[in-house]
C-alpha cells in the first residue's frame, strides 16, 4: 500500500489556446492550488488533437491523457470541439472493447473564465488516475492495435465525414456512430490480421481466424477487401486453403 | 446644461492641416491607446507622462471586471509596444506647460523634470535603491497609495516603462543635507546626475489629445467614515494594492493595524460622489463594479472571508456587468442597501458600521475587521494648471469640458485639442479605450495622412532546416512571482544539461526592456537560432518576445514559451520542490519542441483603401463620417429607407436636452453631402467573403458587390416584443417606452392621463434568458417622466425601479433634477417582489410593495409604461463574418472586454455601438468614431502582414477526399481538380483539417505532428536527453 500511495501519475493534457489554456492561466492568476501532475501541450484548437496523439502519450509513459476544449458554442473555431468529442467517444469505445480502462482518457470543457473549474478537472482526473495506478504493461499491445486502426485510411475517412454525413437529409447520428464503430472494429481486426502475417509468415484463413479471434467468414471478407486494395496477396495453397502474405513481404 | 448649436457639429470635420505630429498628454491606458492608434497610422506622437512611468491607473489594479483578467498582464504588452514604437516619442516625468498657435500648427512646451538619473544610462538594476540610506521602507510609495514604501531613489513598479530610477528630491539626503551621494557610488552605469536641471522643450504638433486621467478622492472630509483616523479604514485603490500579487503584501490581504487576515471586510459605496454636500454631485461610474470585483476576487481567493457591500443603487450597467454582480452574490458577497451614517473603531481595531436598513427603516450595526471606502474618481489636481496651459475650459466639477456631453464628448473648447478617458468624466477601461480611439479619429480627420515610410526591415538570418539547433533559454523570475516559489538555481543547472541548449540565463522580468536587450545580446553572442522563454504565458507575452528576436533577424516562429508562472509557480506555491520539478519538465517540453521549429513567413496583404459600415444608425453614420473625413471611401449599408436608426424614435438625447431629430437630420445631411460616403438603402449583406484588406460584400437585391479593406459592424439593437410581460397584450393602456416616446415626439400623448406609472427592468435583469441590464432604461424613464411633467405638470408620474442606474456624465445630476424639481415619485422594488399589473375591464391596477411602509401599495394609473430592453439580431451576420456573438442578448463579442472593445479577434472587422451591447448615444458615438480609427489603421498602413500558421496540403499525398474542405469552418480549403488547396488568407490555423486527413497530407506549421509528438515524448521523459 505504501508504494501505491507514492504513485504520482503522469498526465498529458492537450488544451486549446483560447478557452482551456486561458482557463489554466486564470487558475494561476487566481492562485488556485492544484495537483502538479498535468503536462499541458497547447494547441490552437481541441480539433487539432489527432486521436493518435492520445495513444502516443500513453505509449510513451503517460498514465492518463486529457483533452480540454471550449464549451460547445464557445469554440473559437466554431466547431472544432465537436470533432474532438467524436474522436474521443470512438477511442473510449475501443478502449472498452480491447479491455482497457476508458477512465484513462477524458475530454472536458473549460472556458477562459473557469480557472477554478480547470483546477477541479486537474485534481479530479489526477485522483482518478492515481486510483487506477500506473498504466498496466499489457496495455501497450492494445494501444498499438488501436493506433494502427486509427491510422487506417478507411476509418479516418468515415471519422472525418461527420459534417458531410449530417448535412441536410443525411445520415442520422445514431446510424453514423454505429457504422463508425463497426468500421473501427474491422480495422482493428485488419491490424491484427497483418500482425499475424508478419509474425507467422504466409497463413491460411483458419489460422488467421484463430489469431484475430473472429469467425472465418469475417476473415474472408477482410481478405477480399485487402486483396483488392493490394495490401495482401496470394502466395500459395495449403490444406485446401489459399495462403496469403502481406504484399511485398 | 450646454446649449446645443447644430453648426458646431462641423468642428473637427474641416479642411486639412499640414502638420502630422500629435501631442498626447497622459500615458495611462487611454493615452497609450490614442498614441498607438495614431502611431500605427504613421503619425509622429509625443507622449507626455507626468509620473516616472507610463501605465497610469490600470497598472495599479489587480484584476479587471467583469472577466477577472489580470490587469497588468493585459496592460504590460501595450506598455512595451508603446515604448518600442518607432513613431512614439516618450516624455516621462514631464509636463506640458504651454500651447501656442492653433489647430494644425501648435507649439507645445514640455517641461522635463529632473529625475537626477540619466535615462539613457540607467539599466534599472536597482543597485542604487538597495543602497539608499533612506531605505526601501523610507517613504510612502505613491504607486501603492501609501500602502507600501519606497526609498528616496526608486522605480515605481516592476514593469515600469521606462525601467529607470528616479530620485525624489524631497526625501533624498543629498538634497536635504548636501551629504550622501551613496547611490552615485553604487551605480555601476554612472547614471546618477545630481546636477540635472529642469528643461523646457518645444515641439510642433498639429493636434493635442488630453488623456490625463483622474485622481482618487482622499476621503478625509467624510470624517464619519474614519479615513485617516482608524488604521483599518482604507480606500478601494489602497485595497487594490493589497490584493495585487506584486503589491506591498504580495497579494495577501492583511489589515494594517495588526497584519492579521480579516474575516469580514466591508465596502461603503459612493464615498465622495452622488452628493453635492458630501463631496461631488456626479456618479463616479466605476465604483459599484470595482467594489464587486474586489469583493468577489477576495471571496474566490479566500472563501472564508465575508465581504459586505453597503450601496445605494448597484450600477451594473455595462456588458456582462449584471451577470458579474449576480455571480458575486451567488459566491457569497453580501449586498446591503444602505448609506451608512457613521463608523467607529473597536478596541481590537475592528470597525463597526451603523446604517439604516432600507427595508425596515431599522438602525443596524455591522462589525467588520477592515473597511474599504469606494471613494470617487475626482478630477486630477493638475487639471486646473493644465487647462490654463492649454487654454481649454474645465466643467463645474473640474473635469475637462467637452463641446457637448452627448454628441461631442471628444472635443474640448479649443479647436484641435481633444479629450479622452477620465480627463473628461469618470469611466471604465473599455469606455476610455473607445474614447481614446475616437480622439485619435478626430485627429486623423483634421491632419493630413502621413507619408507611408517603408520600414527598414532587418534582414532575416537564414536558418537552414538541417542546421543544428542552438537554443537559448531565458528563465524569468517575474520578480518573485516565479523565483519566490521555486529553486531557480536548480532549474537553470538542469536546463543547461538539455541537448542543444547553448545559452541559459535568468531574467528579473523577461518582459522588461532591459531584458529584451539581454535576449538580443545573447542571440548575437551565442549565435542562437532558437529561443525559449520560460515565464508567464504565451497568451499575453509571446508577441513581445517574437518581436524582440525579430529585431535581431531571427524569424519570430523560432520562438517557444514555457508557462512556468501561471501554470506552475502560482499554482504550486506551497511546494517549491514540486514546482521546480514541474518547471524542469515544462522547459524540457518547450526545448524539445523548439528543436523542430521552422521559420515561417507571413506574407503581406494589400489593403483596399475603402471601408464598409453595416448599419446607418447614429453609430454607423459617425463611423462612416470619421472615415470619410480622413479621405477614405465608405459605403453604408442600411436595411431601412432612412438613416438614423433608433434615434428616429427618440425625443431628446438624455442627459442633454438636444433634440434627437436635429442630430439625426444634421448627421444625415453631412453623410449625404460627403462625397466619400455612399449609402445603400433597403438592403443588407447577403454574403460576405474575404479577409482583412480584401472584403467583398454582396448586397441583397443589388447588382453591386462592395469591396473593402475593413468592415465596421454598427447594426445596433432592436426592442424586444413585450408580449407576455405585465399584461402588455391585454390593454392598450399598457405600452412600452418606445411607444410612449413616439407619442411624446408626435404630440399624441393623451391629455387625460392623470396618473402614469413606469416600470423598470421589464424583461431584463432576469435569472435566465435576458440576464443583462438594458443600460438605457433608467435614463429613458428619467427623460420621459421629465417630458411628461413638462407637458402636463399635474399628471402624477410614478417610476418603479430596482436600481437607478444614472451613471454617465451629467446623468446623476439629471436624476436629482427630476427628483427635486419635477415631482416625479420614485418607488423602489426588489427582484423578488416585482410589481403586479392587473387589467380589470377598463381599469389598470398596479400593486407594488412599498418597502418603507412595509405594505403593498395599490395604484390605478391611466397608463403603464414598460421599460423593456433591446436585443441583438445578429446571428446571421455573425455566421457570415465568422465572428462570435455572446451572452443572452445576442450581441457581438469583442476581442477583449477591456483593452480591445472595438476589435474582433478576426482582423479587419470592428464593432461599435449597440451591436456590441446596449448603450446610450454618448457611449455609442465614442465607440463609432473609435471604430473608425481602428478600421483606418490597416487602410493607412496600406499593407498588412498575414497569418503564418496556416494549413498546407501536400498534393502528392492528397487523395482528394474533401474531408478537410467539409470540416473547415472558414471555407479555407477547396478541392480543385482532385486535390485540396488551402487559402492562406482565409485559414485561421485551428488545425482540425490536419488531424482529420486520412492521408496525413495536411501540415499545420508550428503545431506539426512531429513537434507535438516530440512534446509528448519530452513530457513523458522519453526525449530530449536528461
Amino acid at each position: 500500500m505504501a508504494e501505491e500511495e507514492k504513485f504520482e501519475p503522469k498526465i498529458v493534457a492537450f488544451t486549446c489556446n483560447w478557452c482551456s489554456y486561458a482557463g489554466a492561466d486564470l487558475a494561476g492568476t487566481s492562485r488556485i492550488q492544484y495537483a502538479p501532475n498535468f503536462r499541458v501541450i497547447r494547441v490552437m484548437c481541441s480539433g487539432r488533437v489527432e486521436p493518435t496523439y492520445i495513444l502516443e502519450a500513453l505509449q510513451n509513459g503517460a498514465d492518463g491523457v486529457c483533452v480540454l476544449g471550449c464549451h460547445f458554442g464557445d469554440c473559437h473555431y466554431i466547431s472544432g470541439n465537436y470533432e474532438a468529442k467524436r474522436r474521443m467517444e470512438l477511442l473510449t469505445k475501443l478502449f472498452r472493447d480491447t479491455g482497457m480502462d476508458e477512465r484513462r482518457i477524458m475530454i472536458e470543457w473549460v472556458s477562459a473564465s473557469e480557472g477554478e473549474r480547470f483546477a477541479e478537472v486537474v485534481n479530479d482526473f489526477t485522483e482518478q488516475i492515481r486510483d487506477l495506478g500506473p498504466l498496466p504493461e499489457d496495455y501497450q499491445e492494445k494501444l498499438s492495435l488501436i493506433k494502427g486502426a486509427l491510422e487506417a485510411e478507411r476509418l479516418r475517412i468515415v471519422l472525418g465525414s461527420t459534417k458531410r454525413a449530417f448535412a441536410s437529409g443525411g445520415v442520422e447520428e445514431e446510424r453514423y456512430n454505429e457504422a463508425l464503430y463497426t468500421i473501427a472494429k474491422e480495422e482493428i481486426e485488419r491490424v491484427l490480421l497483418l500482425e499475424a502475417l508478419e509474425k507467422n509468415g504466409p497463413s491460411i484463413v483458419p489460422e488467421l481466424a484463430e489469431y484475430v479471434g473472429v469467425p472465418k467468414t469475417r476473415i474472408w471478407r477482410h481478405i477480399l477487401a485487402m486483396t483488392m486494395k493490394n495490401i495482401i496477396e496470394v502466395v500459395g495453397e495449403r490444406d485446401h486453403y489459399m495462403e496469403y502474405q502481406r504484399r511485398g513481404q | 446644461m450646454t446649449e446645443h448649436n447644430v453648426s458646431t457639429y462641423r468642428l473637427g470635420w474641416s479642411e486639412k492641416m499640414t502638420e502630422s505630429s500629435v501631442l498626447v498628454i497622459g500615458a495611462g491606458i487611454t493615452g497609450i491607446q490614442a498614441a498607438l492608434d495614431l502611431a500605427d497610422k504613421g503619425y509622429s506622437v509625443y507622449l507626455v507622462e507626468k509620473s516616472p512611468s507610463i501605465g497610469g491607473a490600470m497598472a495599479k489594479l489587480d484584476k479587471t471586471f467583469p472577466t477577472n483578467d489580470c490587469s497588468m498582464c493585459t496592460l504590460a504588452p501595450k506598455m512595451v509596444e508603446t515604448s518600442r514604437h518607432p513613431n512614439i516619442h516618450l516624455y516621462t516625468y514631464s509636463e506640458v506647460v504651454g500651447l501656442e498657435g492653433e489647430k494644425g500648427d501648435f507649439t507645445a512646451l514640455i517641461k522635463k523634470k529632473p529625475r537626477y538619473v540619466i535615462e539613457e544610462k540607467c539599466t534599472g538594476c536597482g543597485d542604487c535603491i538597495a543602497k539608499c540610506p533612506i531605505g526601501k521602507k523610507g517613504v510612502d510609495s505613491e504607486f501603492d497609495h501609501g500602502m507600501g514604501k519606497r526609498a528616496a531613489i526608486y522605480i515605481p513598479f516592476e514593469q515600469a516603462s521606462p525601467l529607470v530610477a528616479t530620485i525624489d528630491e524631497e526625501s533624498c539626503l543629498k538634497f536635504k543635507t548636501g551629504k550622501c551621494g551613496i547611490c552615485q557610488k553604487a551605480c555601476l552605469a554612472d547614471a546618477i546626475d545630481f546636477e540635472q536641471e529642469e528643461e523646457i522643450e518645444e515641439v510642433t504638433v498639429g493636434a493635442v489629445i488630453v488623456a490625463t486621467g483622474y485622481d482618487v478622492l482622499e476621503p478625509t472630509m467624510r470624517t464619519e467614515y474614519g479615513y485617516g483616523k482608524y488604521k483599518n479604514v482604507m480606500t478601494a485603490i489602497q485595497f487594490e494594492r493589497l490584493m495585487s500579487a506584486s503589491g506591498p503584501t504580495m497579494g495577501h490581504i492583511k489589515r494594517p493595524s495588526d497584519g492579521e487576515e480579516p474575516q469580514k471586510i466591508g465596502w461603503i459605496q459612493c464615498v465622495g460622489s452622488r452628493s453635492d454636500r458630501l463631496g461631488n454631485p456626479y456618479c463616479s461610474r466605476v465604483c459599484c463594479m470595482y467594489a464587486t470585483k474586489e469583493a468577489l476576487v477576495t471571496k474566490e481567493h479566500s472563501p472564508h472571508i465575508e465581504p459586505y457591500i453597503f450601496y445605494m443603487d448597484l450600477r451594473a450597467y455595462g456588458k456582462e456587468f449584471e451577470e458579474y454582480y449576480n455571480r458575486a452574490g451567488e459566491t457569497g458577497v453580501h449586498y446591503i442597501r444602505a448609506r451608512p451614517a457613521e463608523v467607529w473603531e473597536e478596541d481590537n481595531g475592528d470597525i463597526t458600521i451603523r446604517y439604516e436598513d432600507t427595508y425596515t427603516g431599522e438602525i443596524k450595526e455591522e462589525t467588520v475587521n477592515m473597511l474599504v471606502l469606494s471613494s470617487a474618481i475626482v478630477p486630477a489636481q493638475s487639471n486646473k494648471e493644465l487647462a490654463e496651459a492649454l487654454g481649454v475650459n474645465l466643467d463645474g466639477n473640474g473635469f475637462f469640458c467637452e463641446r457637448e456631453v452627448v454628441t461631442g464628448p471628444m472635443e474640448s473648447s479649443r479647436p484641435g485639442v481633444f479629450l479622452a478617458g477620465c480627463s473628461q468624466s469618470p469611466k471604465d477601461i473599455p469606455d476610455s479605450v473607445a474614447q481614446a480611439s475616437a480622439a485619435a479619429a478626430k485627429v486623423m480627420d483634421i491632419l493630413p495622412k502621413p507619408e507611408r515610410i517603408e520600414k527598414e526591415e532587418i534582414e532575416e538570418t537564414e536558418v537552414p532546416s538541417d542546421a543544428p539547433p542552438r537554443i537559448g533559454v531565458f528563465l524569468c523570475k517575474c520578480g518573485k512571482n516565479i523565483a519566490g516559489y521555486m529553486d531557480m538555481d536548480d532549474l537553470i543547472e538542469y536546463v543547461k544539461t538539455l541537448p542543444n541548449v547553448e545559452h541559459a540565463d535568468t531574467l528579473m522580468f523577461a518582459c522588461s526592456q532591459d531584458a529584451q536587450g539581454k535576449i538580443k545580446q545573447a542571440i548575437a553572442d551565442s549565435d542562437l537560432n532558437r529561443v525559449v522563454v520560460a515565464a508567464c504565458t504565451p497568451r499575453t507575452h509571446e508577441g513581445l518576445f517574437q518581436d524582440t528576436i525579430r529585431e535581431v533577424g531571427l524569424n519570430k516562429y523560432l520562438f517557444e514559451m514555457a508557462n512556468i508562472r501561471n501554470q506552475c509557480s502560482w499554482v504550486h506555491s506551497n511546494d517549491s520542490k514540486t514546482a521546480t520539478e514541474k518547471a524542469k519538465e515544462l522547459v524540457r517540453m518547450s526545448v524539445a519542441k523548439s528543436r523542430l521549429l521552422e521559420a515561417l513567413s507571413q506574407g503581406e496583404i494589400d489593403v483596399e483603401g475603402s471601408a464598409v459600415v453595416i448599419g446607418g444608425g447614429i453609430s454607423g453614420m459617425n463611423a462612416a463620417l470619421a472615415l470619410a473625413e480622413a479621405g477614405i471611401k465608405v459605403s453604408i449599408i442600411e436595411k431601412s429607407d432612412k438613416l438614423g436608426g433608433m434615434l428616429n424614435n427618440l425625443t431628446t438625447l438624455y442627459p442633454s436636452d438636444v433634440k434627437a431629430q436635429d442630430v439625426v437630420d444634421e448627421m444625415a445631411k453631412m453623410v449625404n453631402e460627403n462625397e466619400n460616403v455612399t449609402v445603400y438603402y433597403n438592403t443588407y449583406p447577403e454574403d460576405i467573403e474575404g479577409y482583412i484588406g480584401n472584403f467583398n460584400v454582396k448586397l441583397k437585391d443589388h447588382e453591386d458587390t462592395l469591396h473593402a479593406g475593413t468592415l465596421i459592424i454598427a447594426t445596433g439593437t432592436e426592442p424586444i416584443d413585450a408580449t407576455g410581460l405585465y399584461n402588455y397584450e391585454n390593454s392598450d393602456k399598457i405600452i412600452t417606452q418606445v411607444e410612449l416616446e413616439e407619442m411624446l415626439k408626435n404630440g399624441t400623448f393623451p391629455k387625460d392621463v392623470k396618473e402614469i406609472a413606469m416600470i423598470s427592468c421589464v424583461g431584463s435583469r432576469e435569472d435566465t434568458g435576458r440576464t443583462y441590464c438594458c443600460r438605457v432604461g433608467c435614463g429613458t424613464m428619467l427623460r420621459n417622466s421629465k417630458a411628461i411633467k413638462k407637458l402636463s405638470p399635474d399628471t402624477e408620474v410614478f417610476v418603479l425601479f430596482r436600481d437607478m442606474r444614472s451613471f454617465g456624465k451629467n446623468e446623476e445630476e439629471y436624476y436629482v433634477d427630476v427628483q427635486e424639481n419635477y415631482g416625479v415619485k420614485f418607488l423602489r422594488y426588489e427582484k423578488d417582489q416585482k410589481p403586479q399589473v392587473d387589467v380589470e375591464g377598463d381599469k389598470l391596477v398596479l400593486t407594488v410593495h412599498d418597502m418603507l411602509l412595509g405594505e403593498d401599495l395599490e395604484l390605478e394609473p391611466d397608463m403603464i409604461v414598460l421599460t423593456t430592453p433591446t436585443e441583438g439580431k445578429n446571428a446571421e451576420l455573425a455566421q457570415m463574418l465568422k465572428v462570435p456573438v455572446s451572452g443572452s442578448g445576442g450581441f457581438f463579442m469583442e476581442a477583449h472586454a477591456k483593452i480591445r472593445p472595438l476589435d474582433f479577434a478576426t482582423d479587419g472587422i470592428y464593432v461599435c455601438g449597440c451591436a456590441h451591447a446596449p448603450k446610450g448615444v454618448a457611449d455609442a458615438l465614442a465607440q463609432a468614431i473609435g471604430a473608425a480609427s481602428r478600421a483606418a489603421v490597416p487602410i493607412f498602413e496600406e499593407r498588412v502582414k498575414g497569418e503564418a500558421i496556416v494549413s498546407s496540403v501536400d498534393p502528392d499525398k492528397c487523395i482528394g477526399c474533401g474531408i478537410c474542405a467539409s470540416l473547415c469552418p472558414y471555407g479555407a480549403i477547396e478541392v480543385v481538380e482532385g486535390k485540396a488547396e488551402s487559402n492562406k488568407a482565409l485559414c485561421k490555423g485551428c488545425g482540425t483539417c490536419a488531424s482529420a486527413c486520412p492521408q496525413f497530407a495536411i501540415k499545420m506549421p508550428h503545431y506539426t505532428d512531429v513537434q507535438i509528438v516530440e512534446q509528448i515524448r519530452a513530457a513523458c521523459n522519453k526525449a530530449g536527453g536528461a
